[in-house]
């Protein structure tokens, strides 16, 4: 329960500092609805001017034509403002999008080390598409909910205060169901989510464990499986839309019931019935304007609850983006060391590491590395190796004093001197030239041809279908985990990067391949790299310069 | 016109069982609007004819209480209508989703997998569940508004003709007008762009999955500004194409708000014409343009809704291209070629010849197994292992590769004949969102409880099971996540083990078990294993079990090779060499 109000808490944390950064767009956008709504207003009271003008009184010609000069006049303005409007709001909705996107990918470089779980690109979709809606739609009619049907309601009382009366009192009463209506949709929505996410939950995992039904049989049952819980979902969803609907239904009943209201006492009103205040002198104008009026005066507010689903939805979305990767209050760029060679020595001094809830994982860590050395670290799983390439490699904050050689982040960005390749390393979606040139935009085709020589895999220029131009990665050519960490070594051979920090690279691959990507980081030391490789591959043994083993925090010559 | 008919047309067929209630929630939704437009309608006349009858002094005595109580009717049916709809109408929404879930389900499940390989599965289930949910909007969004927009209008135009003909004329001038800007150019901008932005959309979410997938390497490198600019970059290109997409949007709105003002102001002004001619009544002149203002409730939606068809087409289009594909019917292969030995005995596969992701994977004449024989396929990962055993178990169809169990084709099987030769434990473990007790029971329905305890045990689970506090009903959550995954691997190898194959496929068995466990379940298994044909897919043998023959890919085809230390097992082997 109070994980869920943290949540909340979160959401809305979220939601005020981006309205915060979105004011002017917001103001922009209530500025031009505003006007519309105004428009709308006079465009009613001049058409009312207009029929009652003309029909059952003569109106002189020279008023008229004021009359349909106005009319077009508000009309133009009008469509006007409806397209400022529109193009504001769409602005201010990509806006929104944008701001939360930044935020988010620099939440995520400020987590790298501590790792970003895959799941949260898919942050990027749904979630961060229904924050536009609430900033672009909800915010301003928020504001023209208030001010549209005062503005009715104060020209309604000037030409009749009992009508006008009838108007304010029938008012409160929309808030109120608004308030039910409001608290019911939060209820579905809340519902109707968790219910449609199990349904749909069980739809997408069978379809997910297709292969495994096909292999038992089982295909039919689950079939009817899914068409029973979806039923089920049917039934739960009727239930608590029933409740919705009631509630919106009584909601416009009253509305109906007012503007009846309104046109009934405004008809007895012409007839002479009444001879009690303003109705006694009611004109054909007043009536037929406060009548067109009325249901004005309403639409503001059904527009708000129309609206409020993508509050809902914002809450909820805002929610998870602040789960997961906006942490606010952290993605202030803080400072971070790391080692770096100026007299072409790695020299790492006492490096402590303390993950919090964790403790201390690396404890007073010293070691010096040569170029064209290979520093081989070992040790049981959980022993801290991966601590140790990260911090190496700038991604966590470390403590204490790191090498005698201090160097600020910032600069180190810029120099790309540190490369680090992880357990299955990155191999973009993208042709592989640009995968090698990652971190060498500048290296012409024969240089990506040299380095895959290198490190012996000329002959993927050969099988791909494209060359140097074939798409790989996860959704295009499929490379194989030996050749995939080889593309890697290989983009460093091209980089400027002394240091290159590896973390399992010869895991999970046969004997053969391991030899191979041994061999290409052999071209990494040939090329006077630094190289520290964290493994329990005892095949490194054979390479390695220098040999360690981490045990408890503490590093030990191997 | 007859191409998006046909993307549609088994969508809309499956909706048969559900057709009284689409045409019942039709009816109430066209109630609702035509008691919105008579409740203004005759509001209208109703105070025109008091004023008349009052202030206006013409003395025309009316009847007050007929249109009073009309009025009060209107309201009325225009509430009752309104929710009746709403109520019918989600019903049979829901009841769409349900049929054509299940309509996609057994045709997804009716093919083979190959629609599931290639793509990462997230992002695949991902755009199935997106299509479906933009497809839901056919009923409601799209045809229901549209239909009772043109039917409601065509109505208000008769009803004007009734009075002034040449009126009607003009309305029909306007409103085809209005149908041009809210519906036609709508429907086009929306066929433009409805892939283009679909497009633009998942290349955001391929930049964002590459950049968490590569944070580390790429922030160490001092490269994560530089693809975050990349991602925003996309982004705003996916954003630019929807701003090309809204702002005709709005062009189309704003013109269509001015031509139904414009028609609101034509009928007033022949209205008023017609009434200083005499020709109309006044309660009648002033009732006609407040009639076609009311229809604005109707037509300002039409744009956003015709909006949503290119949508809905390029959604059937995807979800037909994946369920929809003829069952793929394969040639035989001729086994009467010399080079192919005829095999009665045990699995043969001619031809071997396997493609994936443009790479050649396996390309030989043939490959043999004889029956009983253990035997293990060595080679690193992602070199088509896994598709090897997919063709094997029949999950993958192909004319480049026949597979034969004792001289027949495993195509001529019958589906329950071969799901009961073969068991085959698939690399993933695919351990469905239920109890442990479901997941046993897919592999054997008849399961007993004591057949399932035997299980766990050669599996060494039954320690854990029995320590849970539900035991065999312990509910197990989405894709296993509530085990570890050497957990979920042995329970997924405790399913193949309730089956009685003929065949076994054991597609790296042991991921995520630790070593003292492994021994333990290799030897309990021995028994199982025992005279059956067992074909073993790992990375490195040194993790299985005994076995005859080891094969290792050199070249896309399969050599059989010895390895140290593998002799002596083979000797204790229960299926002996």
């Amino acid at each position: 329960m109070k994980q869920v109000e943290v949540e909340r808490e979160q959401a809305r944390l979220l939601l005020a500092r981006l309205l915060f950064v979105l004011k002017k767009d917001v103001r922009r956008v209530t500025f031009w609805a505003l006007l519309q709504g105004l428009m709308t207003v006079t465009y009613v009271v001049l058409l009312a001017a207009l029929l009652s003008s003309t029909i059952g009184s003569a109106a002189t010609p020279s008023e008229l034509i004021w009359l349909a000069f106005g009319l077009i006049a508000t009309l133009v303005v009008r469509g006007l403002s409806f397209y400022q409007q529109e193009k504001c709001a769409l602005q201010l909705a990509l806006k929104s999008e944008q701001q939360a996107l930044s935020w988010l990918a620099q939440g995520w470089q400020y987590a790298a080390g501590r790792g970003v779980v895959r799941d949260q690109a898919s942050l990027v979709g749904e979630p961060m598409q229904v924050l536009g809606p609430y900033f672009s739609r909800y915010r301003p009619q928020l504001s023209l909910a208030v001010i549209v049907p005062l503005i009715i309601l104060s020209v309604v009382f000037y030409l009749d205060w009992i009508a006008g009366t009838f108007l304010l009192l029938s008012a409160p009463l929309i808030p109120v169901f608004m308030a039910l209506v409001g608290m019911g949709a939060d209820r579905v929505n809340q519902q109707h989510f968790a219910l449609m996410r199990r349904i749909s939950g069980l739809f997408i995992d069978r379809l997910r464990n297709v292969t495994v039904l096909k292999l038992f049989n089982q295909t039919e049952q689950a079939q009817d499986e899914v068409r029973r819980a979806s039923e089920k979902s049917h039934q739960l969803n009727m239930k608590t839309l029933r409740v919705a609907f009631l509630s919106s239904a009584v909601l416009e009943f009253f509305t109906a019931v007012a503007i009846a209201a309104v046109a009934i006492y405004v008809g007895f009103a012409l007839l002479g019935y009444y001879q009690i205040g303003p109705a006694s002198r009611m004109t054909w104008f007043t009536g037929l304007t406060v009548l067109m009026l009325a249901p004005e005066f309403f639409q503001p507010l059904r527009t708000l609850s129309s609206y409020y689903h993508d509050r809902a939805a914002a809450v909820g979305a805002a929610a998870e983006l602040a789960r997961f990767g906006l942490q606010l209050n952290e993605v202030d760029s803080k400072q971070e060391l790391r080692p770096l060679q100026v007299d072409g020595q790695l020299v790492v001094t006492e490096l402590t590491v303390r993950y919090e809830g964790r403790g201390i994982v690396l404890k007073n860590v010293s070691f010096t590395a040569k170029p064209g050395q290979l520093i081989w670290i070992s040790g049981a799983s959980g022993a801290g190796k991966s601590t140790l390439l990260k911090s190496l490699a700038g991604l966590l904050e470390v403590e204490a004093e790191l090498t005698r050689d201090l160097q600020f982040r910032g600069r180190m960005m810029t120099e790309q001197a540190v490369a680090y390749l992880a357990q299955t390393p990155f191999i973009g979606n993208q042709r592989l030239a640009d995968n090698l040139r990652l971190a060498a935009p500048q290296a012409t085709d024969s240089q990506l041809e040299d380095v895959l020589n290198q490190v012996g895999l000329n002959y993927l220029l050969q099988e791909l279908p494209e060359g140097l131009g074939t798409f790989v990665g996860t959704q295009g050519t499929a490379l194989s985990g030996g050749e995939g960490r080889r593309v890697a070594i290989a983009r460093v051979l091209l980089s400027k990067a002394q240091l290159v920090l590896l973390d399992e690279p010869t895991a999970g691959l046969d004997e053969e391949s391991a030899l191979e990507v041994m061999h290409a980081i052999n071209c990494l030391l040939e090329a006077n790299r630094t190289v520290i490789v964290a493994s329990h591959d005892a095949l490194l043994a054979d390479w390695a310069a220098q040999a360690f083993e981490l045990k408890e925090g503490q590093l030990h010559e191997a | 016109m007859k191409h998006s008919w046909q993307l549609l047309k088994p969508w809309l067929q499956a909706l048969q069982p559900a057709r009284k209630k689409l045409v019942l929630g039709f009816l109430f939704s066209l109630l609702a609007a035509f008691s919105g437009i008579g409740l203004l309608a005759l509001s209208g006349w109703f105070i025109t004819a008091s004023a008349f009858a009052g202030v206006l002094g013409f003395g025309v005595l009316v009847n007050i209480y007929t249109p009073g109580a009309g009025i009060r009717l209107f309201a009325v049916t225009r509430t009752v209508g309104r929710y009746l709809e709403r109520l019918i109408q989600h019903d049979a929404v829901l009841k769409i989703q349900t049929l054509w879930r299940v309509k996609l389900f057994s045709q997804l499940s009716q093919r083979d997998v190959r629609w599931l390989h290639g793509q990462q599965t997230s992002l695949l289930i991902h755009r199935l569940t997106r299509n479906l949910d933009v497809l839901d909007m056919l009923w409601l969004r799209f045809l229901t508004p549209l239909a009772s927009a043109v039917l409601l209008t065509s109505a208000v135009v008769i009803f004007v003709a009734i009075w002034t003909p040449m009126l009607a004329l003009g309305l029909v001038f306007l409103l085809l007008l209005i149908g041009l800007f809210g519906v036609v150019l709508p429907l086009r901008v929306s066929l433009r762009y409805a892939q283009k932005e679909q497009h633009a959309d998942e290349m955001t979410r391929h930049i964002a999955l590459d950049f968490v997938d590569g944070l580390p390497e790429l922030v160490a490198w001092g490269l994560g500004q530089q693809y975050q600019e990349r991602l925003l970059a996309q982004q705003k290109l996916f954003h630019q194409v929807r701003q090309q997409r809204l702002q005709r949007m709005h062009i189309c709105q704003s013109v269509m708000q001015v031509l139904h003002q414009v028609a609101v102001l034509l009928t007033a002004v022949v209205s008023v014409n017609l009434w200083q001619e005499q020709q109309l009544s006044g309660p009648v002149a002033v009732m006609l343009p407040i009639t076609v203002l009311a229809l604005g409730d109707l037509i300002m939606p039409l744009a956003t809704q015709a909006n949503t068809w290119g949508d809905i087409l390029y959604a059937a289009k995807q979800l037909n291209g994946w369920a929809l594909k003829p069952n793929e019917s394969l040639q035989p292969h001729d086994l009467s070629e010399p080079s192919i030995p005829h095999q009665s005995d045990g699995l043969l596969l001619a031809p071997v010849y396997i493609e994936q992701r443009q790479r050649v994977l396996f390309d030989m004449r043939y490959w043999h197994v004889p029956q009983g024989m253990h035997v293990a396929i060595c080679a690193p990962s992602g070199e088509g292992k896994s598709s090897l055993a997919d063709h094997i178990a029949s999950l993958i169809k192909s004319d480049t590769l026949g597979v034969y169990w004792k001289g027949d084709s495993l195509e001529s099987l019958e589906v329950n004949q071969r799901t009961q030769l073969i068991s085959y434990l698939t690399q993933r473990n695919h351990i469905v969102n239920g109890t442990l007790w479901e997941n046993l029971r897919l592999a054997n329905p008849k399961l007993t409880e004591q057949d399932a305890w035997q299980v766990l045990h050669w599996v060494a689970l039954d320690t854990w099971v029995h320590a849970l506090p539900k035991g065999l009903d312990t509910w197990l959550g989405e894709q296993g996540e509530l085990m570890s995954g050497g957990q979920a691997r042995r329970l997924a190898l405790a399913r193949v083990l309730l089956t009685d194959p003929a065949l076994v496929l054991l597609d790296e068995p042991f991921t995520g078990v630790d070593n003292a466990t492994q021994s333990l379940i290799k030897v309990r298994i021995q028994s199982w294993l025992q005279g059956r044909t067992v074909i073993y897919f790992a990375h490195d043998t040194n993790v299985l079990p005994g076995t005859h023959k080891q094969y290792r890919l050199v070249n896309k085809q399969l050599s059989e090779y010895c390895l140290k230390g593998l002799a002596h097992e083979s000797n204790e082997h229960p299926g002996g060499v």
